[in-house]
């Protein structure tokens, strides 16, 4: 019995240690092949100009979608800041979903917005769209704006923003994220590097900023 | 027969060092933990060497552009920019005055980089005699023999490097060195002696097209779009001969976007040929072409293939009949837009029958179809609304 005992906390032991070290070994290799493809990227980023893409009639659309509720302490800094992107053909989509603060009346005021007429394609879910706005200030041209009822998911809202979307390539964002100025340049390059394989989808670091100081985005 | 005095039957533990008796001694996993801690501290130690080797690096580069920049932009502003033709003083002699003592520094390894980026940079930012100056300098300096030792380096970042510096100071490379480098198999590398060729090439700057064999990437056709529609005094070749004989379906689907630019009407004639190419895509991208050079005469037969073909092709040729202006093809567009059942499309025509027609023929449009049709119309109609 009291072998069995010994056997079985020997076994345990020995189980722990291999599962340690066999998670410690595969994020070791990890680790190297990240370093491994850090350096290739660095070193192929070191030969590209991203701002050739901003002069140039063959950059492809984008649509920033954003979707946003009761964000009306920050929502006019963090449009204005998104409008501010660096890339020649892009649109904001800015999905209110149901708020129940004022984040639409500062919207329509501050961006002096107008219902239009907005024909689209329902293509995926969403809860019904109550309107569409779109700014009589040419300054913010770029800026839709999505009245919806409350979805309950932030997907529901971002589908919304997918039907009515004008480009064929979408940024998924929040209002609240600040977006680094070139993001939709250095996004958009690797699925214009495509050749063989077809990229549908890149990602970007986040970072939080709680605690920073941020002035105009 | 020879044993190895290393193997185990051999191993005598008393002869070997007190450390790894002591280690032998010990149970096999702490064996192996030992170890993965001696390598992991070992591997942090070298990141952390690296970090302060890079911080220590960057530091000199600084110290060194903090010396070198100040001097360089004295003899600069004294040399070329106040006298404009320092280069054409006398015959034999250094077109520069610059003491011995700097020109040596100027040539010298920890410096050269640094001159070559800051005299780049110049070249940028002036044109005109001044830029030819700055060649001049350059070459004075003997910097383009170290951008050529760069070219031919078997680093492929170190040749883009050295063909980047060439093309920006415009120092004529042979065909026969950069001509190869155009098929290479290096993605960044292909494409940076693309934009070199076409840049540096005085005869026929757009001759890869002819032997290119990998793709024009999009990311490549931005660099190139942009480096032949900013280069000055180019050739620009009619780009009709790659649309009718290049096998390399991405060369034609550019020169089509250089036909637009260009706004070459002579080259449509080869894009209607393209109408009855198999890939949808560059059928797609010919229809666009057509509509943008509003190529009327290519209208019925745009007409005529609509039904058989694809979504895509058929967006396009709607788009197409809307640039082209042509009130005969209205008609069909209204077709399309009342009896289509797909959104695209009846959105795509509604768009060129907007572009078309008079406020009372809409308004008559506007009475005749369903709601949904209405807000279509309403859509194209609202001058906020752009896409």
């Amino acid at each position: 019995m009291l072998q069995i005992g010994q056997w079985l906390i020997n076994f345990y032991e020995s189980s722990v240690f291999a599962y340690g070290a066999i998670l410690l070994l595969i994020y070791t290799m990890l680790a190297i092949f990240s370093f491994i493809s850090i350096r290739k990227y660095l070193r192929r980023e070191s030969c590209s100009d991203y701002h050739d893409l901003l002069k140039s009639a063959l950059s492809p659309g984008i649509s920033v979608i954003a979707p946003a509720f009761n964000e009306g302490l920050s929502i006019i800094m963090n449009v204005q800041s998104l409008l501010t992107l660096n890339y020649p053909i892009f649109e904001v989509l800015l999905i209110n979903d149901g708020s129940t603060d004022n984040s639409m009346e500062q919207l329509i005021k501050v961006f002096e917005l107008e219902k239009v007429d907005f024909a689209y394609n329902p293509k995926l879910h969403a809860k019904p769209i109550r309107g569409i706005y779109k700014s009589t200030n040419p300054a913010f041209s770029k800026l839709t704006v999505i009245d919806k009822i409350n979805g309950k998911s932030k997907a529901d809202a971002v589908n919304a923003g997918i039907n009515v979307a004008s480009f064929d390539y979408f940024v998924c964002t929040d209002v609240d994220c600040i977006l680094e100025m070139d993001t939709l340049l250095k996004l958009i390059k690797p699925v214009m590097e495509e050749s063989s394989r077809r990229i549908i989808a890149v990602g970007a670091t986040l970072r939080t900023a709680n605690s920073c100081d941020i002035d105009q985005g | 027969m020879f044993e190895s005095p290393y193997s185990f039957e051999n191993l005598d533990v008393g002869q070997n060092p007190a450390w790894l008796n002591w280690f032998l001694s010990l149970p096999l996993v702490i064996q192996i933990a030992v170890v993965s801690i001696l390598i992991s501290t070992c591997f942090i130690l070298y990141i952390q060497y690296r970090i302060w080797y890079i911080r220590f690096k960057n530091y000199i580069y600084n110290k060194r552009v903090k010396y070198i920049v100040p001097i360089l932009d004295d003899l600069i502003t004294e040399q070329i920019v106040l006298k404009s033709n320092a280069s054409q003083n006398q015959f034999g002699e250094p077109a520069f005055n610059i003491p011995n003592q700097i020109r040596a520094e100027f040539r010298s390894r920890k410096y050269r980089q640094i001159i070559i980026d800051r005299i780049i940079k110049y070249q940028a930012d002036f044109t005109g005699t001044i830029g030819t100056e700055m060649r001049n300098l350059y070459m004075e300096l003997g910097l383009d023999k170290v951008s050529f030792r760069k070219m031919k380096s078997r680093k492929w970042e170190k040749k883009i490097r050295g063909i980047r510096e060439l093309t920006n100071m415009d120092i004529l490379i042979a065909d026969v060195n950069i001509l190869p480098l155009t098929n290479n198999k290096r993605q960044e590398l292909r494409s940076e002696a693309r934009n070199a060729y076409i840049k540096l090439s005085k005869n026929e700057p757009f001759k890869f097209f002819d032997v290119t064999t990998e793709p024009l990437l999009k990311w490549d056709q931005i660099e190139l779009f942009k480096t032949i529609t900013t280069t000055e005094n180019i050739a620009i070749p009619n780009f009709a001969r790659w649309v009718t004989y290049s096998n390399n379906k991405s060369v034609v689907a550019f020169c089509m976007e250089l036909i637009v630019y260009y706004k070459q009407y002579d080259a449509a004639p080869a894009v209607v040929k393209l109408l009855e190419n198999k890939d949808h895509l560059l059928r797609a991208q010919a229809i666009n072409c057509l509509g943008k050079l509003k190529y009327e005469q290519a209208a019925p037969q745009l007409v005529h293939i609509y039904s058989n073909q694809p979504l895509n092709c058929r967006l396009e040729i709607l788009k197409a009949l809307g640039r082209m202006g042509n009130k005969e093809n209205v008609t069909f567009l209204k077709q399309e837009f009342m009896y289509s059942t797909d959104f695209d499309i009846r959105k795509n025509a509604a768009k060129s029958i907007v572009r078309n027609s008079n406020k009372q023929q809409i308004d008559l449009l506007m009475e005749s179809c369903t709601p949904e049709n209405q807000l279509i119309l309403k859509h194209n109609l609202n001058p906020l609304i752009k896409y």
